[in-house]
């Protein structure tokens, strides 16, 4: 604790709820093996790398053994350093060496390969091809990158839709390619991950096709399935080398929980502005801090915040997706460099960015998952140096739950990685794929797809058209190039420009450009203000001009579903249930303004945007009537509308009066719109309605204000609980993640059936079949559902099972428990 | 119709439509032609040397040097030439696109020798483009309508491909589509070889014959599924057309830069093609012609200027140049202010002239790009001369 008390001031330390420390740990040293070549050893025993930690010795070991080999130590370890060394040696050994570096993200992509390129340009003699292939490569740059790499930078999307339907531009290359390095391969889950395992499907056939046979090599982030989930990825035996030998500090974990402003409406500090008192107070101490927040705006509240409370404004920088790439290299650097004290980010930077270890990492708000925290987490720690992780609860359940239960952060595996690659609609594209790179000759195999499968597959092929044969071979029939039709990634839309008088200050993806710039919006960049002027649709240009505000502003939008086709349905115990396509509507209608620091609504705003459509699959059950009354006989019900009474607009209307208008937690004063009443202790609580309306259980709030004290007193609903179930173990039926699938709870569903109940469906465009692998899966989803809450050892439900509990709230545990039963029960 | 399939009905095309296999409807039974390998079908036509084709003669013709320059050639004959053009499967390009169909055509002697060798069966594909490979056994140079980006590159990824023997080896390419643009830019809508058929040669193709270049790939589809050739006859036509039609356009263009006929051609562009391949006296002499009959053509004066200068011409030049600073160019301003410091050392009329070219930049930008800043040096040096 000593060092503890160092550095925080009493304000802070009081609030301190979780205080975890992890002793500093001693480096595991190993010599260079002897089989290296004598000038790669002294080459790095001259940069100051006298010995291997243990982990780049057994990885070096693995991989010098022609084996497939996973690395998963931890951030700042030294993960490149264990395929650096053997790639270097192999080129040093056969200048004909070719490798292909896959990194999910452009920036991965720039810094490693200006790393490889200095070692190479240092101690090996041949002329060794250094390149970038991806969609910034200029044209006259790609034919030079084609003939003469050896060492080949990309990312998946570019290896599926540039380089393997054009591989006789890259004959050489395949001819020698030796390495397939995946850095980061966790990224690789649900959707993306399943695309991803057909890419590589492919890139093995053809590798294959020019006589290859590469090695491959990952890195990987801490998952609870690794060996599972790379083996089903490259379809290879590998060896996984998980014990870190890199030394430690002494390192803090942190759970600080936000004070209590209003012990009567239970309502905590904000986490944003605790976020920014923490952040200022490390930014005095000269240490070095990153701070993690899940959304781009708040990354800039807390840098303007921020800004406000330090001299040194320059040392404090914002980072996140739509800013241009070169700032973006720029900042990285003057991290690195120390330029930079406090870097305000979103999780952009969790993934391995090279910005060396860090004094403190500072989260504000829990980032959703055991792993997203553990990973940004771990760009703490310097060896010799103790190093801070703290968490900022936000006053969300999932956060107020932590501060109570910490070992779920701490001690129990993070999530899973799943992929499906065989999902038909994701195959079927990569074959078509893959048909178009080079025919399928009779008998030869795809990954490890079952042959009869495959067979089928192919047939159908043919018996659309789009395939021929001839001779045992099966060859692409079509005037297409197929692999335009897909992109690995689900959020493939556009991007918008951001211009402020002809210059170009960033950009702005499709789908957030209509609440994150639309008219008259607050656009916040690098703690700079701007003023959205115009939301340029057909162009994709988003006009801004500079302006000081004092407020910022926020869209109110709302979904809708629309039933377009129904394809199935079914009555079943205690059900219905339906499968069809529909239609998901997002729509922004408004925004309101509201004051920097008070967040005190100064105004609303109407929007007229097109609504946002996505036409997909959905599976959906309704409750019957019956269940619910017997339900709500046992007073196990609670998805009905509260029914206040007949009085309560004048009792509500007397309780503003009495409070003269005024919000009785924050003080702001009506404006526009009426304050809402809010019932102390929940209504549903009660008996009867008198007793709920009793004047000294109400109090004037305004709308933010209201919501604050709701979440602390969150009567979760039977549905809600079975939604969040449902949330948790569906992708484990259908291998994919949990952004791929929306679950909705609802009293009154409205799609072919007024009665509540749940509502799932693909979130891409078009689906990719989820749903109706779910609509199948009916029984045995709530079976496993039934028996994980029934399992559970918590009281009233936390995030294992029907989610968290609200601080003075109710859990559903009971009333899910109960609704499942009905489900699926024969006989009530 | 099985479950995978009925899961996936949603994303796939039509059904194939069940089709008949037709009988003596094979490629030999409609038209002229032998098996020179499996599946590989070789029409062979020769025609006469003044040969009428759509309206214009085949005839022998030298070769202008400014298209040989232009090609990367020197000199060249005649019959070294060797007319290409493919048919494919697909024009998205990448190796799920096969070539079905090559034609060549060369001037041998008194003849003209056309040769289309056609795929019976994609599966045999290698054995096609070796048939090509063997025709290029001996020095020729390609003459292809955008061969150089897609039909050369794709031959050479179906031989990669294919694994054939030989390889398709780079020669020279006169690409009549880029020689094309450049002789027609602004006066064509498109530059297909059909439109430039049309509006250059004044010639059509009779539609019956014919089939439109979009609907080539589906109709070798349909022919594998039904083996009924009958189709496939006007894709052979259509494809002894394009090479027919190469020899005529490449005479054309022989013929106007031979007799200087510069009607109805971009003129401007020739000049820039002769000073881009070295031919700086045509090159003069094009740019002062355009020059005669329109006097503010600026960028007939900004590139005779600029070669004056080169050629320390400078009363030309600056003539010109006090041309262009009538229609406010900005680089003539700055070539007269460099003129009048260097060369007459008259200060004061440099300084003249840097004003007026700041002003003129003034007018058009807000920023104070790199160049303003040059200016401004300029003018203060040329202010320190001065005093």
């Amino acid at each position: 604790m000593a060092e503890n008390e160092m550095i925080f001031d009493s304000s802070i330390l009081q609030n301190i709820a979780v205080h975890k420390i992890h002793k500093a740990k001693q480096a595991k040293l190993s010599d260079f093996p002897s089989y290296l070549n004598d000038n790669i050893i002294n080459y790095f025993k001259q940069k100051g790398i006298k010995k291997l930690y243990s982990h780049q010795l057994q990885a070096i070991n693995a991989i010098n053994n022609h084996k497939n080999t996973v690395i998963t130590s931890g951030v700042d370890s030294g993960k490149s350093l264990c395929y650096q060394i053997p790639i270097l040696q192999q080129l040093q050994d056969n200048p004909q060496t070719r490798a292909i570096f896959l990194f999910p993200t452009k920036a991965l992509t720039q810094d490693q390969k200006i790393k490889f390129t200095k070692f190479v340009s240092e101690f090996i003699e041949a002329d060794i091809g250094i390149g970038i292939y991806d969609g910034d490569t200029p044209s006259e740059k790609r034919r030079i990158i084609k003939r003469s790499a050896n060492l080949l930078f990309t990312n998946p999307d570019m290896l599926h839709l540039g380089i393997l339907p054009h591989h006789t531009n890259w004959c050489e290359f395949f001819q020698n390619l030796k390495f397939v390095v995946i850095d980061e391969v966790h990224i690789y889950r649900g959707i993306f991950g399943s695309h991803f395992a057909n890419v590589i499907r492919r890139l093995k056939r053809i590798a294959k096709f020019y006589g290859s046979n590469p090695q491959f090599i990952l890195t990987s982030a801490t998952l609870s399935n690794v060996e599972k989930f790379t083996r089903k990825l490259i379809e290879e035996d590998l060896e996984v080398i998980s014990d870190d030998g890199s030394p430690t500090g002494e390192q803090h974990y942190i759970i600080y929980n936000p004070p209590i402003v209003n012990k009567e409406l239970g309502i905590r500090r904000s986490a944003m502005q605790e976020t920014v008192h923490i952040a200022a107070d490390l930014f005095e101490q000269k240490g070095q801090t990153l701070v993690f927040s899940e959304s781009r705006r708040s990354v800039e509240l807390i840098l303007s915040y921020l800004r406000k409370n330090v001299d040194e404004i320059k040392q404090v920088q914002g980072y996140r997706s739509g800013y241009l790439s070169s700032d973006r290299r720029e900042i990285e650097k003057k991290f690195r460099s120390g330029k930079i004290r406090t870097l305000v980010s979103t999780n952009a930077l969790e993934l391995g960015i090279d910005i060396g270890g860090l004094d403190t990492v500072l989260i504000n708000g829990y980032p959703g998952s055991i792993a997203s925290t553990r990973q940004q987490f771990g760009r703490a720690g310097r060896s010799g140096k103790p190093s801070f992780c703290i968490l900022v609860a936000s006053s969300n359940l999932l956060d107020q739950y932590l501060v109570k239960h910490p070992e779920y952060l701490f001690d129990r595996n993070p999530e899973q990685a799943l992929i499906d690659p065989d999902n038909p609609f994701i195959l079927l594209h990569h074959l078509k794929c893959a048909l178009f790179e080079k025919p399928f000759i009779t008998g030869e195999q795809f990954g490890d797809l079952p042959q009869n499968v495959l067979d089928q597959y192919l047939q159908i092929l043919q018996n659309y058209d789009l395939a021929y044969e001839s001779n045992d071979k099966i060859f692409w029939k079509a005037n297409s190039y197929p692999a335009d039709e897909i992109s690995l990634r689900t959020t493939g839309a556009g991007e918008f420009v951001l211009k402020c008088e002809d210059r170009t200050i960033g950009i702005v993806d499709e789908n957030s450009a209509y609440w994150f710039t639309h008219p008259q919006a607050v656009y916040i960049h690098q703690g700079e203000t701007y003023l959205v002027t115009k939301l340029d649709i057909p162009n994709k240009i988003v006009e801004l001009v500079e302006k000081k505000t004092d407020y910022y502003t926020q869209t109110q939008s709302k979904t809708d579903f629309e039933l377009i086709k129904l394809k199935k349905s079914e009555i079943i115990v205690g059900a219905e249930r339906f499968y069809g396509q529909i239609k998901v509507t997002d729509i922004v209608k408004g925004f309101k303004r509201q004051k920097w620091h008070t967040n005190e609504i100064l105004g609303y705003g109407d929007l007229e945007l097109p609504p946002q459509e996505t036409i997909t699959y959905g599976y959906w059950f309704s409750i019957s009537e019956e269940i619910i009354a017997r339900l709500t006989e046992k007073k196990l019900w609670n998805n009905t509308k509260n029914d206040y009474g007949s009085k309560w607009k004048s009792i509500a209307e007397k309780v503003r009066k009495r409070d003269e208008h005024e919000c009785q937690h924050c003080g702001v004063i009506k404006q526009e719109k009426k304050f809402d009443v809010h019932h102390k202790i929940p209504f549903k609580q009660f008996a009867s309605v008198e007793k709920a309306n009793q004047l000294s259980n109400l109090i004037t709030l305004c709308p933010s204000c209201h919501r604050k004290a709701e979440r602390m007193f969150y009567v979760q609903s039977g549905l809600a609980g079975l939604a969040n179930l449902f949330r948790s173990i569906a992708p484990f039926f259908i291998m994919c993640d949990g952004k791929d699938i929306r679950v909705h709870s609802s009293s009154r569903i409205g799609l072919g059936t007024d009665d509540p109940g749940l509502v799932i469906h693909d979130s891409m465009s078009g689906g990719i079949g989820l749903s109706e692998k779910l609509y199948g899966l009916h029984y045995k989803l709530l079976w496993e559902a039934y028996t994980i809450v029934n399992g559970c050892d918590c009281k009233n439900g936390c995030p294992a099972c029907v989610g968290p509990v609200a601080e003075n709230g109710t859990g559903a545990k009971k009333q899910v428990i109960e609704i499942i039963k009905h489900l699926l029960k024969k006989s009530i | 119709m099985n479950d995978i399939e009925a899961l996936l009905k949603g994303v796939l095309p039509n059904k194939k439509k069940k089709t008949r296999i037709s009988k003596n409807k094979e490629i030999h039974n409609l038209v002229k032609g032998k098996y020179v390998a499996e599946n590989v079908f070789l029409i062979e036509n020769k025609f006469e040397i003044n040969y009428k084709h759509i309206g214009n003669k085949l005839i022998k013709y030298q070769i202008h040097p400014l298209i040989l320059n232009y090609s990367g050639l020197d000199k060249a004959n005649i019959e070294d030439l060797l007319f290409i053009d493919t048919e494919t499967t697909g024009l998205a390009g990448g190796t799920g696109t096969y070539v079905f169909l090559i034609g060549i055509g060369f001037f041998k002697e008194e003849e003209f020798i056309l040769r289309q060798y056609f795929l019976t069966d994609i599966v045999n594909e290698k054995l096609l483009i070796e048939q090509f490979i063997n025709e290029l056994n001996k020095e020729k140079i390609y003459v292809s309508f955008n061969g150089k980006s897609y039909d050369v590159p794709l031959l050479n990824t179906r031989s990669i491909f294919n694994r054939c023997k030989g390889r398709i080896t780079e020669h020279a390419n006169i690409d009549l589509l880029h020689i094309s643009r450049r002789f027609w830019r602004e006066m064509l809508e498109t530059y297909s070889l059909q439109n430039i058929e049309q509006k250059i040669l004044k010639t059509g193709r009779t539609g019956e014959l014919d089939i439109p270049g979009s609907e080539i790939p589906d109709a070798y589809f349909s022919y594998l599924n039904t083996r009924n050739a009958s189709i496939m006859k006007n894709v052979i036509y259509h494809n002894k057309l394009d090479i027919l039609s190469l020899t005529i356009l490449l005479e054309k263009i022989n013929k106007i830069l031979f007799l200087k006929n510069y009607k109805n051609v971009n003129l401007f562009e020739i000049g820039r093609l002769y000073l881009q391949n070295e031919h700086v006296a045509q090159a003069i002499s094009i740019f002062e012609d355009i020059l005669e009959s329109d006097i503010s053509h600026l960028s007939a004066i900004k590139e005779l200027s600029f070669i004056y200068k080169r050629n320390k011409n400078f009363e030309k030049a600056s003539a010109l140049w006090l041309e262009a600073v009538k229609h406010n160019e900005y680089y003539a301003y700055i070539e007269l202010a460099k003129w009048e410091e260097h060369k007459n050392k008259n200060y004061t009329k440099a300084l003249e002239w840097t004003e007026k070219a700041l002003n003129s930049k003034y007018e058009e930008y807000i920023y104070e790009s790199e160049e303003v800043n040059k200016l401004k040096h300029r003018k203060k040096r040329l202010e320190r001369l001065i005093h």
